[in-house]
């Protein structure tokens, strides 16, 4: 018994002492009651106490009216193009290949060649994005580490295919902070980097891992699903996931197919950020 | 950051129940302010960080999936914003001064002005937390500021959580220790 009261007696004592400690902790200069006070609302009323449902719904429509705009110009455009034009391009350098099964890096002025889908999917990917990489827009003013992790995504990509140099930061970030259109867009980048060098993304199981789980869950957005989804078959498609073959899963089918960007940009649209130049230079581009 | 939210404010937010989430900014303000200051930010520099990690937070509930704790996904959101604030000083001659290792640069600033009208009890303890190694500290105020779980605390640190219980139990034992020396100099105990 006079164990148990000591034994409570010194709970108490460390519960004290921890209450102190956490007050000592969260106590900052200047910063009175009144001053929190201050603080507090200056927060609710950027946050909950705006109209974001009214907001939101101004930033859809002028999104809208700018996409159906964009997309009726270049729809003359390529109407008037008449046929697609894919020059083959002459690849750079590349680091030297490390992952199993894939390919050799190829030597500076080596064309990609040409190679069949259903016979070696990696040479055909590799192909496909030498092909149409010098396209992939130019960099773009304004995506500094203050822009949104998406576009600083985008534009990494378009780094990558143009000039085969993919930013350090894109091996710190981390998996699991990362949204679902974060998360599909790192793994296009990761990808593209595989197919490329030869370079395995790093912690790549665990990436399928988190793709396949926010697939499951029916809160993850349908559009997100879709670039997910995307992703995951490249991945398997490449031999970049457990148990599956290197097999193209649908032989012959572009990467660059038009449904990406039409995902990319219903994506964007749901983010808030398709008005961006770098957006809308993806959605735009569409591979050609 | 308290526990006093146990509904996720982000899933609440985008369900249309926006009491949770301003439940939150009101317990949570103060721990942020100090997280940031403890970081090494001034003090108006720390409420201006504050707030940006609350706009963050809502700007993402539309698309915020939990993978985790709500606190341990509110503190990854502060982190990465106070990495992001050294990176930026960095590249600003007049910034605030990097640091070689953001995620272990914690440490407690008593101004001096300020110490003199300090409660003895609390000035103490602040002069105590500020002896405690760094790692030590971390957990400690992982714990304290937002009521993190020894586990969460684990992942996020990425080191066993045996090793968090053993730093949080050195830490809380060289603070009671601290602590009851001084009790006993004043007579109290």
């Amino acid at each position: 018994m006079r164990d148990s009261r000591s034994s409570s007696h010194a709970s108490g004592r460390v519960e004290s002492l921890l209450d102190a400690a956490r007050h000592a902790l969260r106590d900052v200069p200047r910063f009175d009651r009144e001053r929190e006070e201050e603080l507090v609302e200056a927060i609710l009323s950027r946050t909950t106490r705006s109209t974001p449902r009214n907001r939101g719904a101004r930033t859809w429509w002028i999104s809208f009216a700018a996409a159906l705009l964009v997309t009726s110009a270049g729809a003359l455009v390529v109407a008037s193009r008449g046929t697609r034009d894919l020059p083959a391009r002459v690849a750079a350098a590349l680091p030297p290949a490390a992952g199993p099964g894939a390919l050799a890096p190829l030597e500076h002025g080596e064309p990609a060649g040409k190679a069949r889908a259903s016979e070696n999917p990696l040479a055909f990917a590799r192909e496909e994005l030498v092909a149409t990489a010098s396209a992939a827009g130019r960099p773009k003013p304004g995506v500094d580490g203050d822009a949104p992790l998406e576009l600083r995504l985008l534009e990494a990509r378009a780094k990558g295919l143009r000039e085969r140099r993919w930013d350090p930061w894109l091996r710190e970030v981390a998996l699991t902070d990362l949204d679902t259109l974060s998360l599909a867009l790192w793994c296009e980048v990761e990808l593209d980097r595989y197919v490329l060098s030869g370079s395995r993304p790093p912690g790549w199981n665990r990436a399928v891992e988190i793709l396949e789980r926010d697939l499951a869950r029916p809160e993850t957005p349908e559009e997100g699903s879709r670039l997910l989804n995307h992703a995951l078959e490249r991945a398997r498609e490449y031999g970049l996931t457990d148990g599956v073959a290197v097999a193209r899963l649908d032989a012959g089918a572009p990467l660059w197919n038009g449904q990406w960007f039409d995902d990319l940009d219903a994506a964007g649209r749901e983010a808030g950020i398709a008005e961006n130049g770098v957006w809308r230079a993806w959605v735009d581009w569409r591979g050609r | 950051m308290t526990s006093s939210t146990p509904i996720d404010p982000l899933l609440a937010l985008r369900a249309g129940d926006r009491a949770p989430f301003e439940d939150f900014v009101r317990t949570s303000t103060r721990s942020l302010v100090a997280f940031f200051h403890h970081q090494g930010a001034s003090p108006s520099r720390a409420e201006d960080l504050a707030q940006e990690v609350f706009l963050k937070l809502y700007r993402s509930a539309r698309r915020y999936q939990p993978r985790e704790r709500f606190p341990a996904y509110c503190y990854r959101t502060a982190r990465n914003l106070w990495i992001d604030e050294l990176r930026s000083a960095a590249r600003r001659p007049d910034g605030v001064p990097a640091r070689p290792d953001p995620v272990e640069a914690v440490g407690i600033h008593l101004d001096p002005g300020r110490a003199l009208l300090f409660a003895e009890e609390e000035r103490s303890l602040q002069a105590l937390l500020a002896e405690l190694p760094p790692g030590h500290r971390r957990v400690f105020e992982l714990a304290l500021l937002f009521d993190l779980s020894y586990p969460e605390i684990g992942t996020l640190l990425s080191i066993p959580v045996g090793t968090v219980k053993s730093r949080m139990f050195h830490a809380v034992r060289r603070l009671r220790s601290a602590w009851q020396q001084r009790l006993a100099r004043e007579g109290v105990a």
